[in-house]
């Protein structure tokens, strides 16, 4: 007997949800308004310079289609590892990395610039999506200190704090509306998160900052399995855990603040992913976290392709999409927990 | 004397708002003893050993863990030192039983090491030992009380430390696991280990432990021998209840409630 509990299917689940994730990467930047056939993209993207397809083609593929893949794989990736880190931080299955306020705070940041600084860029980030980083990480500065030190022995102070700054945050972003009513389909649009305007700089930013957050929160896989034993359990195993717990908020707040930043608030992705991943291959947080990262990043692919092409030329916003999805996905696992008569994973 | 593995010199703690006060406590726990806490609810031992395992800072006065302040320890090598079972664990959700007990190395392993064929030896040694081999693929919240009780026991085991704190280890356990613990617990304290058990059953304490402290309202009353410490005279005002002693048919002098207090 192994003390390992992976079955084969466990073991080379990761292996599977990578050879999905090419796959939908192919198709997501081979489907839109414009389709290019699959040989050709594989051309394309392995000799840019050939010249054997229509140069139209080519400048769909490289200037349009693949930024936004990569933006999409990779906010859809670091908002799935930031869910996995919470739900095993708070032991609690329904926790996402928004909860702790992150992306009311984006939207009061980025309603503020849409009013007051609607133009513009910096560093090659978009005023605004630079506003809802800063956002983001204030109001996680503001829980955090809101909450006090030893706020993870009892989880439920914290989020709490981040509930109470996400109401003040929102009502920020609703008084803003208010006054400026020529401005609500723009912050109402934001909101619901999109990657329709995501450029080369956009990929360049997300994978400066989503690349060693998603492998420093892997690389801490075995610290997540001890703290999921709780406060005193962590503390008597050998680590400090209100450190520890500060760490992996630091970083998962750092994570989600660079995909809001990129792609407004996009829900359902950081709850679904590891909800359903940890369901299927356990809890054992390094093997959840880089199948989070794959999955989210499927998910993302796919729910993106769709807000692009099912009203074609037009676009719906893709954090409709996943609502649209996460909501049956939701209903579903309740049903089968209620069936087992477990709620917790 | 064996040496010393904790050391309490005018301890003192009370938490911030609340009526409940510890100490002042002055007492030392030597390696190789099996000391048995006992006293009323209340009465601050799991306290004291929630200060000892650095999970409470002092008010006043110093907790020693091998000359040293147990929050001063890089958290790890305080995981060496000393292993904890606190009261009501909490279970990590859809941890199997191996994967549960594996996690009592991470104080030798450390976040980046995975556990070696000496790691996996030690883990399914302590399985078979507590009889819960068949468990091991079984997680940890579809267990029965006395089943995780047993491998939360292994765990800490595995944790291979010099100091073993158990707040009630016999919780939830029937007789014959309880009779198979305490027994474990002196065999470890001969092999050398200082063990520090909550106990509430004072003949639990009279037959298995080496040492008994004594304690009532925040205050240690008395240290010693089991046959010492715990007798009618001591126990009857602490507790409210009369007591008889007697002597069982082995020799053995146990406590139990005198009849008029039936």
């Amino acid at each position: 007997m192994r003390t390992t509990d992976g079955n084969a299917m466990k073991r080379f689940f990761p292996m599977v949800l990578f050879l999905l994730l090419v796959a939908a990467f192919l198709m997501a930047v081979a489907v839109g308004s414009h389709p290019i056939p699959l040989k050709a993209v594989t051309s394309i993207l392995l000799h840019p310079g050939a010249g054997e397809w229509p140069h139209s083609w080519v400048q769909i593929l490289w200037k349009l289609r693949l930024p936004r893949a990569l933006a999409a794989m990779m906010v859809g990736g670091v908002l799935a590892v930031g869910g996995g880190t919470c739900q095993g931080l708070f032991r609690n299955p329904l926790a996402e990395p928004y909860l702790l306020g992150i992306s009311s705070g984006a939207s009061l940041g980025a309603a503020l610039a849409i009013v007051f600084l609607p133009f513009g860029a910096f560093a090659g980030l978009s005023v605004i999506g630079l506003a809802a980083f800063l956002g983001s990480l204030v109001v996680t500065v503001t829980v955090f200190s809101a909450a006090g030190r030893g706020a993870f022995r009892l989880p439920a102070t914290l989020l709490l704090a981040g509930i109470a700054v996400a109401f003040l945050c929102q009502s920020g972003v609703w008084l803003i509306m208010a006054l400026n009513r020529d401005q609500v389909e723009r912050i109402t649009f934001w909101t619901l998160g999109s990657l329709s305007s995501v450029g080369w700089s956009g990929v360049m930013w997300l994978a400066l900052i989503t690349a060693p957050v998603v492998l420093a929160q892997m690389a801490l896989g075995r610290v997540l399995d001890v703290m999921s034993t709780g406060h005193d359990g962590a503390h008597g195993l050998g680590l400090d855990p209100s450190r520890m717990a500060l760490i992996l908020l630091t970083l998962t707040a750092l994570g989600t603040a660079a995909a809001v930043s990129v792609a407004g608030t996009i829900g359902f992705i950081g709850l679904m992913v590891p909800h359903f991943l940890r369901w299927v291959i356990g809890p054992a947080h390094q093997r959840l976290l880089l199948s989070s990262w794959l999955g989210g990043g499927i998910l993302l692919l796919l729910a993106d392709a769709i807000a692009r092409t099912v009203t074609a030329p037009g676009e719906i916003p893709v954090g409709v999409v996943t609502a649209l999805m996460g909501a049956p996905f939701l209903l579903v696992m309740a049903r089968g927990k209620q069936q087992s008569g477990r709620l917790d994973g | 004397m064996a040496s010393v593995a904790l050391e309490f010199r005018q301890l003192q703690w009370s938490p911030s708002p609340g009526n409940f006060s510890l100490g002042p406590i002055d007492v030392q726990a030597h390696q190789g003893r099996f000391i048995a806490l006992v006293g009323p609810n209340g009465a601050g031992k799991s306290t004291l050993l929630s200060l000892a395992a650095g999970l409470l800072r002092p008010k006043h006065g110093v907790v020693q863990l091998f000359g040293g302040s147990p929050q001063d320890y890089h958290p790890r090598e305080r995981g060496r030192m000393m292993s904890i079972l606190t009261q009501d664990p909490e279970r990590p959700f859809g941890f199997t039983v191996s994967r549960y007990v594996a996690m009592g190395r991470f104080a030798h392993l450390g976040a980046f090491r995975r556990p070696g064929l000496q790691d996996q030896a030690l883990i399914e040694k302590e399985l078979n030992s507590w009889g819960i081999e068949a468990l091991a693929n079984r997680p940890v919240t579809n267990l029965s009380g006395g089943e995780f009780q047993r491998v939360r026991l292994a765990r800490a085991l595995v944790q291979e430390p010099q100091v073993l704190a158990l707040d009630e280890p016999g919780n939830h356990l029937d007789l014959s696991s309880r009779v198979a613990i305490l027994t474990r617990l002196r065999d470890e304290a001969q092999k050398g280990r200082c063990v520090m058990a909550v106990l509430h059953d004072v003949n639990d304490a009279m037959l298995w432990a080496d040492e008994v402290w004594l304690m009532g309202k925040g205050l240690l009353l008395e240290v010693g021998h089991p046959q010492d410490v715990l007798n009618p005279h001591h126990l009857e005002n602490l507790y409210g209840v009369e007591l008889k002693s007697f002597v069982d048919a082995d020799g053995r002098r146990m406590l139990g409630p005198s009849s008029s207090s039936l």
